[in-house]
């Protein structure tokens, strides 16, 4: 792996995250006055104004943009207009909550999406296959939202045995987990099932079975290692695809997260934490996106191969 | 896998434990599940809805309402202000008690009340919170002359100045604190002299309250109250049939039956503090677009359309009612229930008007925003049919928040009125619709000028002490306004509850929810 190729993939996510800053700084300041969000509807205008200045925002848009961005290389990410703090004070509590419900959600997604998936390819064509196949359709065409709210209706309103919001301890956890990592369960499933039935069609897997080779040891050497790599494709796209999960499903089961407080403060247009929500999740796809790539060269050393030499 | 097991150990050991967060106390946790928040809990800039609900709890008013014996709060009380008196036209003094304490432990001093009123914090030029106001027109100043006394003179003779305090405006704060952190600081972390302390703010979540012990008032009948975000109704509802919550907000119109048929669960509705309208835009500006409504037979012509009584007992049954404008039993001394619109519903004459009009067909934009006050959505989707049947070129222009809404152009524009004021309804005719007001005003989204004669009589009636000769010029100024026609006034605003059988709470004709000594208790 090439320092020239670390470096280029360092300047994409640059790249990225200024030019996903700048887009939403532009839009934000481009849907309505953040004042009108701040201040009563019967505050007249001279209160406006003064409110107006207090926070920077009777400046050009070019000079607010400058001085944002020079805030930005020292650290300073802004002051929320709602608590008068740094937008970072307000952002970093609820990382830790939102890492937790994703996280457990990509995990249930992995150990349910890939075994899943390996059963229906070994099983092909057989009710299992169709089970399974029939679950990740469920699981990949059902609206998250509507999962959550059926989960809801079931286990808090009929059963009366899970919290319907909020955090009161683990068990909060478990119908928002469910509700994101089953349709990316569902994902994971599908994607395993195909790459699973490519691999087990391949020469190499008839050779090893004609070598005498065992199932289990031929799944867990062979054909285990041949599908990482399109599912670690997957996986990099399943992390935009989460943290927009994440805002419906800390909205649905009132989870204390990144999700909820960007939706929060879009309302209340609190700029610099809208900003800084932005940042972080073009950070981390950006961030996922590399690893992707630096991933690929380590399961199959071909495709860094190719890439020195110039092909696909 | 050894991570897995981990996993479901912690949610299997979650769900055995139920996640249950009661103490073993004399008096109950509760748990309160809300729509949202508010960015803030300062008692003027947080003044919002989702504000008011909670800040009875924090915050003591300088005067108080008698809500146990009159739901509508009318008759003054004594609060952490136990006397007070008018010295002359233009002077009051107040006498505060000396047994109050804030949540810091610091004792209330006179200081702290003038300092809650001062020019410093809300009416001079540089105001720590300048959207304050509009409650304190005519204040001519502030100040404490002892430990005990506050002294506060108008410019105009007030003879309803101590009604103000009942408002968020008379809510005590501590004035060194208060300049320490700042009012945004203060919004986040506040302190006051009520029954329950903060300690626990974040508005994406929850607002967490405990008992304040040393409350002057008596002692606070709860543990501790959680003011939590549950977004969705269906999450509020199956929260309280589980025993999750204790009480929950919002309720829509078509699931009250679905919410009433949980026998622990009891359904609360109240007339609330304001009144809900489309304003009109009157002003012709050619630098946005056509204006059409600027035609005040249009205007009349989409009043007349309206059956705003049948609208309003199709979304509501009897837990509120269509008012003449400005004619609000919340201010009775200006209340008269045989006062009639000038402008009725009447179909024939709406298209009398409309003939009279200079409307061609040309849109009528209708800002909206989504959700923003109960059944409104509904109610909207209604007037705009009703328009379009008369032949106006309606289109809803229905957006999810305020600054998307609030500017130019368009035609109507969703607005709530309050008339929480004095005990008058100038806030509502003068404070909305003055020379000052954000309709005549805002350059995003003003939306009338009010006229000369408006203003004179307006004038007028502000400095007028003789309360009969204040309803007459009252009366003048509403009559000015109909003529005018600068809104169509829908209903007065509604509130509802759902609260568990496990709890007797006197609840009050507003948004605040009061669990202060004497309003809940545990069955």
């Amino acid at each position: 792996m090439s320092f020239s190729f670390l470096l280029g993939k360092l300047l994409r996510f640059v790249l990225t995250v200024w030019a996903a800053t700048t887009l939403v700084f532009i839009l934000l300041r481009m849907t309505g006055d953040p004042v009108a969000a701040m201040v009563p509807s019967d505050a007249p205008q001279v209160v406006i104004d003064q409110y107006r200045e207090r926070f920077g925002l009777g400046e050009p848009l070019f000079i607010q943009y400058l001085s944002y961005l020079r805030g930005i290389l020292a650290g300073d990410f802004g002051i929320s207009f709602r608590t008068g703090g740094s937008a970072w004070d307000m952002v970093a509590p609820r990382i830790g909550p939102t890492l937790m419900l994703t996280g457990l959600s990509l995990l249930l997604a992995l150990v349910v999406g890939i075994p899943a998936g390996m059963f229906a390819a070994v099983h092909r064509g057989k009710l299992l296959d169709r089970f399974v196949m029939g679950f990740s359709v469920f699981g990949f065409a059902m609206p998250n939202f509507f999962l959550g709210i059926l989960l809801i209706l079931l286990f808090t309103l009929s059963l009366r045995v899970l919290p319907a919001g909020g955090f009161d301890g683990p068990s909060s956890l478990i119908m928002p987990v469910i509700t994101m990592g089953m349709a990316t369960a569902g994902s994971y499933a599908r994607m395993t099932r195909s790459a699973v039935l490519e691999v087990l069609s391949s020469p190499f897997m008839r050779t090893a079975k004609a070598n005498g080779v065992p199932p289990l040891r031929r799944m867990t050497h062979h054909v285990a290692r041949a599908v990482l790599v399109p599912l670690v494709t997957l996986a990099g796209f399943s992390v935009g695809s989460m943290i927009a999960g994440a805002v419906v499903i800390e909205t649905v089961f009132a989870w204390p997260g990144v999700g909820r407080l960007l939706v929060t403060s879009v309302t209340d247009r609190d700029l610099a934490v809208v900003q800084l929500v932005v940042i972080l999740a073009a950070a981390t796809m950006a961030l996922s996106n590399m690893l992707v790539d630096l991933l690929y060269g380590w399961l199959d050393p071909r495709i860094g191969t190719s890439r020195r030499s110039g092909g696909a | 896998m050894k991570t897995l097991l981990t996993t479901f150990a912690v949610i299997a050991t979650g769900l055995i434990g139920g996640g249950a967060i009661a103490q073993e106390t004399d008096r109950p946790d509760f748990v309160i599940a809300v729509n949202g928040l508010y960015r803030s809990l300062e008692p003027i800039d947080g003044n919002s809805t989702n504000s008011l609900r909670i800040m009875s709890n924090i915050y003591d008013p300088i005067v108080g309402r008698n809500w146990l014996d009159d739901p509508e709060g009318g008759e003054l009380a004594p609060s952490v202000v136990d006397e007070w008196e008018q010295v002359d036209d233009m002077t009051w003094r107040f006498t505060i008690r000396e047994d109050v304490k804030f949540h810091n432990g610091e004792t209330m001093t006179a200081e702290d009340v003038a300092f809650t009123l001062s020019e410093e914090r809300i009416w001079g030029e540089n105001a720590l919170v300048p959207t304050g106001t509009r409650y304190t027109t005519s204040f001519a100043s502030v100040e404490a002359i002892d430990d005990t006394t506050v002294e506060v003179r108008t410019s105009v003779a007030d003879p309803n100045l101590p009604y103000r305090f009942v408002t968020p405006l008379g809510f005590v704060v501590p004035r060194d604190y208060y300049l320490e952190v700042g009012p945004e600081g203060f919004g986040q972390k506040p302190i006051g002299t009520g029954p329950y302390r903060v300690v626990e703010f974040d508005q994406s979540s929850h607002v967490k309250l405990e008992a304040f012990d040393e409350y002057w008032g008596g002692t606070p009948p709860l543990e501790t109250i959680e003011f939590r975000v549950v977004p969705e109704f269906s999450g509020r509802l199956a929260g309280m049939v589980s025993g999750q919550y204790d009480v929950m907000v919002n309720t829509p119109v078509d699931e009250i039956e679905t919410v009433q048929s949980y026998e622990d669960l009891t359904y609360i509705s109240r007339p609330a503090d304001g009144y809900i309208m489309l304003a009109y835009n009157t002003l012709d500006l050619p630098e946005f677009a056509p204006t059409p409504t600027a035609d005040v037979n249009l205007r009349y012509a989409m009043t007349a359309a309206i059956d705003r009584d049948a609208l309003v007992q199709a979304l509501w049954g009897e837990a509120t009612f269509a008012p003449a404008p400005f004619n609000f039993p919340d201010t009775p001394a200006y209340y008269d229930p045989d006062v009639r619109p000038l402008i009725e519903y009447d179909l024939d004459a709406a298209r009398e008007y409309l003939a009279q009009s200079d409307y061609d067909g040309e849109e009528v934009v209708i800002n909206v925003v989504r959700g923003a006050y109960a059944n409104f959505d509904l109610a909207v989707e209604f007037v705009a049919e009703q328009w379009r049947n008369l032949g106006i070129n309606v289109r809803l222009n229905i957006v999810d928040s305020w600054p998307l809404a609030l500017k130019h152009p368009f035609g109507l524009l969703n607005m709530s009125m309050s008339v929480v004021f004095d005990g008058t309804p100038t806030r509502a005719i003068w404070g909305f619709w003055g020379p000052d007001s954000a309709r005549a005003t805002r350059a995003d989204d003003r939306s009338w000028t009010p006229p000369a004669d408006f203003v004179e009589i307006g004038e007028q009636y502000l400095a007028e002490p003789d309360p009969e000769e204040k309803v007459k010029l009252f009366r003048e100024m509403v009559a000015i306004w109909e003529r005018e026609q600068p809104a169509l006034m829908l209903w007065r605003n509604v509130v509802n509850w759902v609260v568990s059988n496990d709890y007797e709470w006197t609840t009050v004709n507003s948004d605040a929810m009061m669990f202060g000594p004497g309003f809940i208790t545990a069955d």
